[in-house]
Parts: C-alpha cells; sequence; structure tokens
C-alpha cells in the first residue's frame, strides 16, 4: 500500500537521476499525469492520435481532444439535423455546474427533469478521479469562477414513452464574459421530458475531464438539433432460460439510456422457468421459477419500470404463449383445472419442441385463456398498459397432435389444419388481454412465425406489430411489408447478440457472432428496398410502418455475469443506425465508438473490448490494409 | 461552500431515491408454500422429480455431493477415489483446523494461508453470502448440528517452497467419522500438494438448503496427482492493460481448478507496463498511461499471491519481435520515414549503435510485421543486448521462477532487412541477405539473449521456453538451441506438421495449440470486417477435447513419433488481449479454462459429454466464490442434467 502511494506521486523516480544525469531537455515533473509524455491531436477530422508533447504548445489529453475531433467529436449515436459545435472549450469544475431553471407545464414532468438533471450532475462529479484535490486557491488556471448554467424546457405533459413519442430535443451552448470568470449557459428544449433528457445525455458527451488541468472541458458553443430516425430502438432481454437478477436489469437500463435506447422488451417468461411473481397465481412461480430467490416481484418490477421510465427507457413485457411456456404451468391437474400446458418437459424433446425444454399451453382448455387473463391483469399493473408482446413463436404442432383431444376437436371442426386451433388461440387471447386491460384496446405485438407466414388472416394490420426475427431477405418479409403491418426488425442474421458463442446443446456451432459491423451495417431501409424498390419503401416508411429495431439477448448462455460483455458496444452500434440511419458506415465511425466504449466503462459499464488500447490512444484505429474501407 | 453544494446534490439525489425507488423487497415472502421439487442421484446424474414422488428430500448441491463416481470434484481425480454416500451436516463456526504439521515455519506459514482461503470458500457456499458481510451461518442449529465437529489436519514433509517443473503436487485425502467429530487429513507431496488437497476437500463440502448450513462427505479417500506438470492459462497484457486486481482474480480462479502456470506475456509492440527500474524509459514511453504500469513491488507481491495459491507466474519478454512500445525512448534516430501514425522519437541518446529498434510503427504494417504497431529489435546493436540484460535482471528480480519465456515468435524478415544497419552488418561480413542469413542471424541473437539470461540469474541455468517458430524447424538448430534446455510453447493448429519435427529433435513442448486453446477466437476480426484469422469461439467441448496425445497420434506424419519419457510437459490457454481487457476477461476465460484444467490434470480418454454435468455444476461453484464465468446452458440443464443434448 505504501509502496504504491508513493507511486502516484512520482512513478518515475529513477528516470529522475537519468534526466539530470544527461541534462535533458525535460521540465522537472511535478504530478503524477505529466511525467507521461504524450499529447494528443485531430488528425484528419478523424479521431485523436498520441504524439510527443514539444513542451510549447499546451498539451491536450485523450478525452478533452476527442470533444472537437471531426463532425461529432464524441457524440454517439450522431445527431440527425444539425451539428454545430465551437472549437474553443472553456474550463470549469463540477461543483460549478447546476441546472439553473426547469421549464414544464406539469408538476410531474418538473419532478423528472430534476431528477433527469441530477443524473448528469452525477455523471460530471464522478468524471474527476477521487484523489483530485482541486481545492481554490491552489491553482491559477482561471476556471475556478466558471460556471455552467443549464436551463431545462419540456413542451408538454407525457410523463410515458409511447409508440408516438416525440423524443426530439434542441441544445444550445454560448459563453458570457463577466469579470468573475465565464458563465456557459446551457439550454435544452423538447417537446417532452423524454427529448429533454436526450439532450441531458449529448451535453454529457460534450463534456470531458482534462488532466493536465484537472478540470472539466465544455465546447464554449454549440448549436445541436437532433431527433431520432426510428421511434422503436431497443434491446430484448429473456429471463427465463437464465435469471437475471433486478439490479442488473437496472444496469442495461443504463447503458440503454446512454445510447438513447428507449425500448427494453422484457422476454421474462419461456418454457425453462417463470420467474415473474403473479398475486393471483403463484402456483407459477412455485412451480415454474428456479429457486425462490429467482423470482420478480410486482414491487420489483414496478421500481424496475419507473426507474427505466426515468432514464426514457419503456419496458415492454412479453408473455409468450401458445409455445414457449412449459415450466410454471404444471399445476392444473393437482387444482382440478386439467392439463394448462401440453408436453412440458416431454422426452424425446425433438419430437415435441424446438428446444427442450418442452412445454406449449393446451388450447381447448377454457381454464387456459383465464389463467392467461390472469396473469395479463398482473402484468398490466406494473407495467405500462398501451403495447404487450404477446409472443406467438415457434408453436410445434406434434405436441397438440399427439393429443387425442386436440385431434378431436380438429374433427369436430372438418379441418387438418392446426393453424385454425392457433388462430382462435391467438383470438381469444387477444380478447383476455384487452379484458385484463379493463376493456381498452392494447397494442399487440408477435413474433414472426408460420401465422405471420400462411396465418395471416388471424392478425389484423391494424391491430397487430409484427416483430421480424426472420432472416432480412427472406420473402416473408416482403409480405408483411406490402401488407402494411407495422415491424420492429431483429432480423435473426443481425440483430441476434448471443450467437456465437458456441452450442448450448451440444458441440457444433450454430451461428457465428454478429459483430458491432454487422449490427451497424442492418440497415431496416435498405431491407426494406430490397424487398420493395425505393419508391414503396418511401410509402412504407412514411405511413410509419417500420417502427425500429432491436437486438436481441437470448439468455441460453447468458446471466448476469456475462451479459454485459455480450450487449455492450455492440448494441451501441445498433443504437446509432436506428437513432441516426446514417447511409453509411465512413471511417470515421470506428474510432468514435472505441471512445464512446471507454467512455462506457468509465460510467461503469463492463462493455467488451474491441481493440487493443493502442488503437484508440496511438493511431485512432487500427486496420487492416486488405480490407480498408 | 463547494463541499455544501455536492452534499445537498448528494441528499437531493437520495431523497429522490428513497421516494421513487422503494427499497428491495424480500421476494422469499413472496412463497406460500415449500418448493415441490426433490433430486434423486439416477445413473450418476441427479434427476429433479416431485417430492411427492420420492422418498428422498435433498437439494441439487446435496445430491452432487452424494452422486456419481467424481461427486462435484472438478477436475476429476486421477487415483483412488472412495468416497461414503452419507452426508454429514456441520456448521462453519465447528471446523477446527489442527494445527497444520510442516517441516519449516514457511511451509506452515503459506499452509495458514491456503487454510485461511479454504474456510473462506466454505462460507461463500450460503446463497446469502455477499448480502451484507455478515456470516450467513451465524444462528443457532439443533443439538445434533450444534455437537458436530469437524477437524482439518494437514501435513507436508517437503520444505519445497518453489514451484518447479519436477514438483510433485500429489496428495491424498483421508475422512472418517467417529461419534460427532469427522475428522479429514490432507496430506501433501509438497506444500502444493496439500494446496490442491485443500481445494478438493473444499468440493467434498456443499451448501444444505434443509438444514441451511453445510455438510461435509462423512468418510472416504482420495488419491489424487497431477498428469501434466504444467497446466497453464497465458495472459497478454500489452494489448489491452489488465489491472493487477483482475489478474489476482484469474489466479484465484486457477487455484479452484488446479491449473498451476500463469504465463504472463506482460509487453508486446503495443505497450510495455513492465516498470523497469534499470531502464525506466522503456516504461515511461512504452505504458498506455501512468496508470496502466506494474510496478516491481507490486509484482513480488502478486508473484506471492499466486504461490500461496499454488500458481506460478512465469514471465515473457518477448524477443526479438513484437517489441516497440517504450524502446523508440532509448533512440536518437528512427528507422522508418515519418508518417501520421509515426511517434517522433525523444531528442535523447543512450545508445551509440544507431535504433535498437527497427520498423518501429511502420506502415504499410503488413510489409514489417504480423500486426500493427510494428517493431522489432536490431540484433547487430550491441547496445540490444545490454539492455536485455537490465530488463532481464529487473524481471528476474521480481519473478521467482526456474523457467522463463523468451518469446521469439513472428520474427518478420523483411523488417530486418528494410534496416540499414543490419543489411550493411551482413554486407560487411559478406553474408547474403537471403533467409537462411536472416534465421543465422535470428539463432544468433536467440543464443546471446539467452547468454544474458543466464548471466542476469548470477549463473543460474533458467529454463528458456521459446514459442515454436520456423526457426526450431531448422536443421542442425540443436547445436544453437539444446534440446535438453529449451522448451517450446506449440501454437499453430494442432494439425500442424512441424509439431513432428520439433518433437523429433527432442525439444520438451507444451501444448497451446490455437484450433482448441486460443480463448479469444471468435468475437470477429478486431482490425477488419470477418471472423478474424483464428477462426470461431472455442467451445468447451472442443476445449476438453483437445487431448495431446491423441493431437500427436493424428498428426499425418510418415514416421512415427517417438515421445520420449516426458516430453509434453503440459499446456495452456491463450488469451491475446487484441479484444480483452478486464471487462470481458472472465467470461473469456471461464468456465473454459476449467475444462482445459480437467484435461490436463487427469487427461481422461473420455469426451466433453461425461464431463458435462459436473462442469455445469463446478461453473456454478466458480460463480459463487466470486468469477463471472459464462453461462453454457439455461439454469433448467442444471436442474435437469443430461437432458439439454442435440441427441
Amino acid at each position: 500500500m505504501l509502496a504504491k502511494i508513493s507511486v502516484s506521486i512520482n512513478p518515475f523516480p529513477a528516470l529522475a537521476g537519468i534526466v539530470v544525469l544527461l541534462s535533458l531537455h525535460f521540465t522537472p515533473f511535478t504530478c503524477a499525469y505529466s511525467d507521461s509524455p504524450w499529447t494528443w491531436r485531430c488528425s484528419d477530422g478523424i479521431s485523436c492520435q498520441r504524439q510527443l508533447a514539444n513542451g510549447t504548445e499546451p498539451r491536450v489529453s485523450l478525452n478533452v481532444c476527442w470533444l472537437t475531433c471531426g463532425e461529432y467529436g464524441a457524440l454517439w449515436p450522431q445527431p440527425t439535423i444539425k451539428t454545430f459545435m465551437g472549437t474553443h472549450l472553456v474550463g470549469f469544475h463540477a461543483q460549478n455546474a447546476e441546472v439553473v431553471a426547469i421549464n414544464a407545464p406539469h408538476k410531474a414532468v418538473k419532478a423528472m427533469l430534476g431528477y433527469a438533471g441530477n443524473v448528469l450532475l452525477d455523471h460530471l462529479f464522478r468524471m474527476s478521479p477521487k484523489d483530485d484535490d482541486v481545492s481554490p486557491g491552489q491553482s491559477n488556471r482561471g476556471f475556478e469562477q466558471n460556471y455552467l448554467a443549464i436551463t431545462l424546457t419540456a413542451q408538454n405533459t407525457d410523463t410515458r414513452i409511447s409508440l408516438g413519442t416525440d423524443e426530439s430535443y434542441n441544445l444550445t451552448i454560448s459563453a458570457l464574459y463577466g469579470s468573475g470568470g465565464t458563465q456557459v449557459n446551457v439550454d435544452i428544449v423538447g417537446a417532452t421530458y423524454f427529448g429533454v433528457r436526450h439532450g441531458l445525455e449529448t451535453l454529457g458527451q460534450l463534456i470531458a475531464y482534462d488532466e493536465f488541468n484537472k478540470c472539466l472541458r465544455i465546447v464554449k458553443e454549440a448549436a445541436i438539433e437532433d431527433r431520432p430516425a426510428f421511434a422503436y430502438r431497443g434491446l430484448m432481454i429473456d429471463t427465463s432460460r437464465n435469471f437475471i437478477p433486478i439490479l442488473y436489469l437496472k444496469r442495461m437500463v443504463d447503458a440503454m439510456s446512454y445510447n438513447r435506447m428507449n425500448m427494453l422488451h422484457w422476454h421474462i417468461s419461456d418454457t425453462n422457468s417463470f420467474p415473474f411473481y403473479s398475486k393471483r397465481i403463484p402456483h407459477m412461480t412455485t412451480y415454474g421459477a428456479y429457486s425462490k430467490s429467482q423470482i420478480y416481484t410486482p414491487k420489483d418490477v414496478k421500481e424496475l419500470v419507473l426507474y427505466a421510465r426515468l432514464r426514457g427507457v419503456k419496458i415492454i413485457p412479453e408473455l409468450d404463449a401458445p409455445a414457449h411456456a412449459g415450466n410454471g404451468w404444471q399445476w392444473g391437474p393437482e387444482e382440478g383445472l386439467g392439463d394448462l400446458a401440453l408436453c412440458v418437459n416431454a422426452e424425446p424433446w425433438r419430437s415435441y419442441c424446438g428446444q427442450p425444454p418442452c412445454g406449449q399451453l393446451n388450447p381447448i382448455n377454457n381454464y387456459t385463456y383465464l389463467v392467461l387473463r390472469e396473469l395479463y391483469s398482473d402484468f398490466l399493473e406494473v407495467f405500462d398498459k398501451d403495447v404487450f408482446h404477446m409472443g406467438g413463436d415457434e408453436v410445434f404442432f406434434q405436441c397438440w397432435y399427439y393429443h387425442t383431444e386436440i385431434r378431436n376437436w380438429l374433427h369436430s371442426r372438418g379441418t387438418h389444419d392446426l393453424m385454425d386451433l392457433w388462430g382462435e388461440f391467438q383470438q381469444k387471447a387477444f380478447a383476455r388481454l384487452i379484458e385484463a386491460n379493463g376493456g381498452h384496446y392494447i397494442k399487440p405485438i408477435v413474433w414472426t412465425s408460420d401465422m405471420t407466414s400462411r396465418g395471416r388472416q388471424h392478425l389484423s394490420p391494424n391491430d397487430y406489430i409484427i416483430q421480424i426475427w426472420t432472416g432480412s431477405s427472406h420473402s416473408d418479409v416482403r409480405e408483411i411489408l406490402q401488407e402494411k403491418y407495422k415491424v420492429i426488425f431483429s432480423n435473426v442474421d443481425a440483430a441476434y447478440l448471443d450467437h456465437g458463442y458456441g452450442s448450448w446443446l451440444g458441440r457444433d456451432h450454430m451461428w457465428t457472432i454478429k459483430t458491432w459491423q454487422n449490427l451497424y451495417d442492418n440497415d431496416l431501409i435498405k431491407i426494406t428496398e430490397y424487398h420493395l424498390g425505393s419508391n414503396a419503401t418511401y410509402h412504407v416508411l412514411a405511413a410509419g410502418q417500420i417502427l425500429g429495431g432491436e437486438a436481441t439477448l437470448w439468455a441460453e448462455k447468458v446471466d448476469q455475469h456475462n451479459m454485459e460483455m455480450k450487449l455492450w458496444p455492440r448494441s451501441a452500434a445498433f443504437a446509432e443506425r436506428l437513432w441516426s440511419s446514417p447511409r453509411n458506415r465512413s471511417n470515421s465511425v470506428y474510432p468514435r465508438l472505441l471512445h464512446h466504449r471507454a467512455r462506457m466503462v468509465r460510467r461503469g459499464i463492463h462493455a467488451d473490448r474491441l481493440q487493443p488500447e493502442s488503437c484508440h490512444q496511438i493511431s485512432g484505429y487500427c486496420s487492416d490494409p486488405s480490407s480498408r474501407l | 461552500m463547494d463541499k455544501l453544494k455536492l452534499v445537498i446534490l448528494c441528499a437531493t439525489v437520495a431523497a429522490f431515491a428513497v421516494i421513487y425507488l422503494p427499497s428491495e423487497s424480500n421476494a422469499q415472502s413472496y412463497f406460500r408454500m415449500p418448493s415441490p421439487w426433490t433430486y434423486v442421484c439416477k445413473n450418476g446424474t441427479c434427476v429433479k422429480k416431485l417430492r411427492s414422488d420420492s422418498t428422498v428430500i435433498q437439494s441439487l448441491d446435496t445430491c452432487r455431493l452424494r452422486c456419481g463416481r467424481f461427486r462435484a470434484i472438478w477436475p476429476r481425480p486421477t487415483g483412488d477415489v472412495e468416497l461414503s454416500r452419507v452426508v454429514v451436516p456441520f456448521k462453519p463456526q465447528n471446523l477446527r483446523i489442527l494445527p497444520v504439521t510442516a517441516p519449516t515455519d514457511r511451509i506452515r506459514e503459506l499452509l495458514n494461508r491456503v487454510v485461511q482461503d479454504f474456510q473462506g470458500n466454505i462460507l461463500k457456499m450460503h446463497p446469502n453470502y455477499a448480502e451484507n458481510g455478515k456470516n450467513p451461518f451465524d444462528k443457532q442449529y439443533d443439538n445434533v448440528i450444534e455437537g458436530t465437529v469437524v477437524q482439518v489436519q494437514v501435513v507436508v514433509d517437503d520444505p519445497e517452497e518453489r514451484l518447479t517443473l519436477e514438483t510433485s503436487e500429489g496428495y491424498r485425502i483421508d475422512i472418517e467419522t467417529q461419534g460427532n467429530v469427522v475428522t479429514a487429513e490432507v496430506r501433501g507431496d509438497t506444500f502444493f500438494g496439500a494446496r490442491h488437497g485443500l481445494e478438493t476437500l473444499s468440493q467434498l463440502i456443499a451448501y444444505d438448503e434443509q438444514r441451511d448450513t453445510v455438510q461435509i462427505v462423512s468418510a472416504g479417500a482420495v488419491i489424487d496427482r497431477p498428469l501434466f506438470a504444467y497446466r497453464g492459462i497465458m495472459l497478454d497484457t500489452s494489448r489491452n492493460f489488465v489491472s493487477l486486481k483482475a489478474m489476482k482474480k484469474l489466479i484465484d480462479g486457477m487455484s479452484y481448478n488446479k491449473l498451476n502456470t500463469l504465463h504472463w506475456h506482460i509487453t508486446d509492440s503495443h505497450s510495455f507496463p513492465f516498470y523497469s527500474q534499470r531502464v525506466p524509459q522503456l516504461t515511461l514511453y512504452g505504458a498506455y498511461t501512468p496508470e496502466k504500469i506494474y510496478f516491481p513491488e507490486e509484482i513480488k507481491e502478486f508473484v506471492e499471491y499466486g504461490r500461496i495459491r499454488g500458481v506460478r507466474v512465469i514471465p515473457e519478454l518477448d524477443a526479438p519481435s513484437h517489441i516497440s512500445g517504450g524502446w523508440q525512448g532509448l533512440e536518437r534516430s528512427n528507422a522508418v520515414q515519418p508518417g501520421p501514425n509515426t511517434i517522433q522519437p525523444a531528442p535523447v541518446s543512450v545508445t551509440s549503435g544507431g535504433p535498437m529498434a527497427v520498423c518501429v510503427n511502420a506502415e504499410p504494417w503488413n510489409q514489417f510485421c504480423s500486426e500493427p504497431p510494428c517493431g522489432q529489435l536490431n540484433p547487430v546493436n550491441e547496445q540490444t543486448y545490454l539492455v536485455l540484460g537490465k530488463l532481464y535482471r529487473d524481471l528476474l528480480g521480481v519473478f521467482d521462477t526456474d523457467a522463463f519465456h523468451m518469446g521469439g515468435d513472428d520474427v518478420n524478415f523483411n523488417c530486418w532487412n528494410s534496416s540499414k544497419e543490419i543489411t550493411d552488418f551482413l554486407a560487411a561480413q559478406r553474408r547474403n541477405r537471403t533467409e537462411r542469413e536472416f534465421l543465422q542471424l535470428w539463432a544468433t541473437f536467440q543464443r546471446r539473449a539467452y547468454v544474458e539470461l543466464v548471466r542476469a540469474a548470477r549463473g543460474t541455468e533458467l529454463t528458456p521456453i521459446v514459442w515454436a517458430s520456423n526457426l526450431l524447424v531448422q536443421e542442425n538448430i540443436e547445436n544453437i538451441l539444446d534440446p535438453e534446455r529449451y522448451i517450446v510453447t506449440f501454437r499453430n493448429s494442432g494439425r500442424d506438421r512441424s509439431l513432428a519435427a520439433i518433437l523429433d529433435k527432442g525439444y520438451r513442448v507444451i501444448f497451446a495449440n490455437r484450433d482448441s486453446w486460443q480463448f479469444d477466437c471468435g468475437f470477429g476480426d478486431w482490425m477488419g470486417e470477418g471472423r478474424g484469422s483464428c477462426g470461431g469461439y472455442k467451445t468447451w467441448q472442443r476445449v476438453y477435447d483437445n487431448n495431446p496425445l491423441r493431437v500427436i497420434a493424428q498428426l499425418n506424419t510418415t514416421e512415427e513419433i517417438d515421445l520420449q519419457p516426458g516430453q509434453i510437459i503440459g499446456g495452456e490457454a491463450s488469451l491475446w488481449s487484441e479484444q480483452v481487457d478486464e471487462m470481458g476477461m472472465e467470461a473469456k476465460v471461464w468456465p473454459r479454462g476449467a475444462a482445459l484444467a480437467e484435461r490436463l490434470w487427469a487427461n481422461p480418454f473420455s469426451s466433453w459429454r461425461d464431463a458435462a454435468d459436473r462442469l455445469i455444476h463446478h461453473r456454478e461453484r466458480l460463480v459463487k466464490r466470486g468469477i463471472n464465468a459464462d453461462r453454457l446452458q439455461p439454469e433448467w440443464c442444471l436442474q435437469n442434467q443430461g437432458r439439454c443434448s442435440a441427441n
């Protein structure tokens, strides 16, 4: 410990001797960082590169260099309408930053804005190292009296995100010089709380710590106008294959907010386990949770929903049905309700389902629908009441077909096609969902499936949103778009974050990893053009059919111990795709992403490494001459 | 004034948190009935059943402790394992560690430190261990549990306190129960054997959910020793820095798996994070930041940390290639023309023979090195050897090892060929600029570097380790690099026939074949767009099935390879750090490192299938002890063993 302390004072004691001995041109070392010989300079507007300091020009730290390097500086995702940033910087201390005015038409929005302001101020405090002693008067660099004054204005009373929320914002920075120091005024105006919050996120990225002067730096002037290209910028997390504690879902929300992602789709249950505690039907967790410590209580969930909302993230729950339901549903016979689910944990699994354990709801037992209604009611007590994911993927007809009663049902309806039964299930389940919502309409989302392929008569385009997990070039995508469905893209060829870690069922690989480039290049407009041509694509976009995209983290091989390195920074790449919809991937993207990743790590997110630090620190990024862009 | 403002800010954030973010609720209170499940041992695996269908009520942990030939032990022992199916519940406070029997005070001190970790690992078995820092077993149990005592006796006769390639790591455990006293004796061949024995003993203890305490196997014996002497992980801290705190966690994880060697690729061309007292310029110019430096005292402490956990740390100073970060600080001039990426040399000269490093940061890099940034030592500059000698002295001053990795990979002859000093040198000696001459230059460099190493070790003939390379397959290389002395780390594909040539020359080999044991593969090409040069992700199954003897047997060679006893000294997984730092490191190492560990400890004939259930269970143990190991399967598969199979 002692050694460490002396080290931080002067890590190069031996060097000092050499310096004297050879009488070199070094100035004496006064503090730890100035012992480092480097400074950074923006090169070609692409990235900051390391150089030896020449002793005459003031040294610039890597983070400060990034503030004004290139068209977008350190901003991620890049703003869409207007990005103007001056090149002059002002220094200030975190304690001299303040939210001076909050304008909003409603008390609740004001309170939320106050909270969001404090989240930003908290980031500013954390930017400075803990041991940074900046007692006033000690140093004389002229920024002790500088002041950062933030004004926040939200124009309407929205306190929840919906699919139509206006998330745009304007941010302006101007400096006023006075005898006491410089006052930097930041003005953030948004239609909604959520827009203003995004503006605060951007403001946080316009500020960096300057280790040479031990202060924060911000540009003197800026004018940014920004709004997202797509309304739905999501991530999906699965907590059924493996349980993930609430704390880690909050961390996920934190990281999403740093990337202005706004939808967290929570695939809360599946055949593996049922961790959502239902007040009305506690049997679900008694039978379905992995253990008594691996459940989400309503209180936990409410807290998470609020936590996320304050960070601009809506949580959309999914109760997957009729397939992907098994463990948790076994108690029916014991309680006299008959089989609520069939084929639960059946073997050999290949005969009954797509992956073990098997399980599928029993569509000809009326109690199944009653239980569903009760569950929907429990969900709607804790989640928002405007959008609900009903699942609907991978129904395995063999499971149903093995049951005599179901074959009898087919016979009685004079059909051989189980799609009819599934269609009826979907309609009944949707009716129960609306019933649980007090008779009010609620927007259902379903996955692409056999039903969206050949049973679309059961899904009205006016009612349903279809989440496309099908490969992007599949002909179903074309038909779905042509028939005017609203869609969310989670196409398996790019948006699956869990791929690449080997199969969990055996030795073989099923998929290779989806790299950050795959996610960045997953251009929803180009996919639509591929299917419909540019003319029709224009109309599809104008009609708002493309809600956006969502990267998915299925949890066969995921839990809280590894989820962050699998989510980040790749999801950040997708965030820029969805927010900014850039035309292509220019060579300034990679270095800016590396810098953004470093920022996420500083804020506590365990994002994976993409390159050696030398690529970030020395050369901006590293590229292979044989595959240069 | 400012402090006050900070306090007010914190208070508003906290107050808001209280209003909007209610405190954690107790999930347990939501359960209105006891768990309906139990686990039954059937054909060596634990099967989940409804309690109403079974006479045995036990948790998964208890079942695993009583089920299967190897119970929950990982890696599987190689000698006799005879264990009772009876388990005895006890509370950790009733664990009595008897005074250890040791030949020296030093061994006693080391053993006492191991015992501390052993006791800590037992507390970590409780599911609520981490919640409040209190001992979760601190409560009143029934009379039987309160009256049960577990005694642990550790015995070591051998005074060896340094793990070498010859150290015997065997141990035996004997457990017996008389009345309410369970006695476990752990007898190690050496301190290191006893340490492994205590690790195994901790795996014969498990959490007892019914009684909310722990339990131990009541009687039996385990006899065990490793089949390979070198069971390692290589970590690169040059591409990206890894803090010693994170490296200590790596050591922890290794100790839970009886891995015994951390090969520390401490420097490379990217950065030079080792603080050299004799040549501090290397660190000044070479470290990423002043925070990203390993200082001598810290390393010494780290080496001791490893020793207590049965892990020796072998440093690598890679040469003559894979250098740069730092060496430019020693030079007056630079061999390549300055480009946008070239760092201007400092106006300093401590050497008179031209640059010690050539092609530093040269572009286009793929003409001068295997990956950017480029850099290679100048073998014809006498100063190079002086500086190397100083570095060796610095390294040997902080590490405690009988083996030293000298690098020796990826030497790029075009780099040397582009350096005027080197081509002038060859011309002066009337030597051509052919591959043969460059190989000769390299061999001479290696020989001279080794002389410096031995000199730095004050004449002790340290065992040199080098990477397999085209140098080692040259005719008569044996005359320069003595096979009796050199060990070779083989990291090419297991199908590469140069392995046969190296074995044929009689070199001892450490397996690190990249097709199975390179843990950083599969995360995308860090420079380009594709999958990366080393192919896909190496699954744990592939890691487990990489049997070195089978790899050799399957080499398609014309002549049979005549392996000498002990010629394969073991293996290591490599974690090159282009795409690794401490954020993602643990998930990339574990639990695949555990699969590697069982392969190297026991080298079983069987494949991963027979080990899968035990590994999945062992992964949970690693997590409980604080290792952020990757998930291999849904928890359903852990609870329903043997049922998640593609077949």
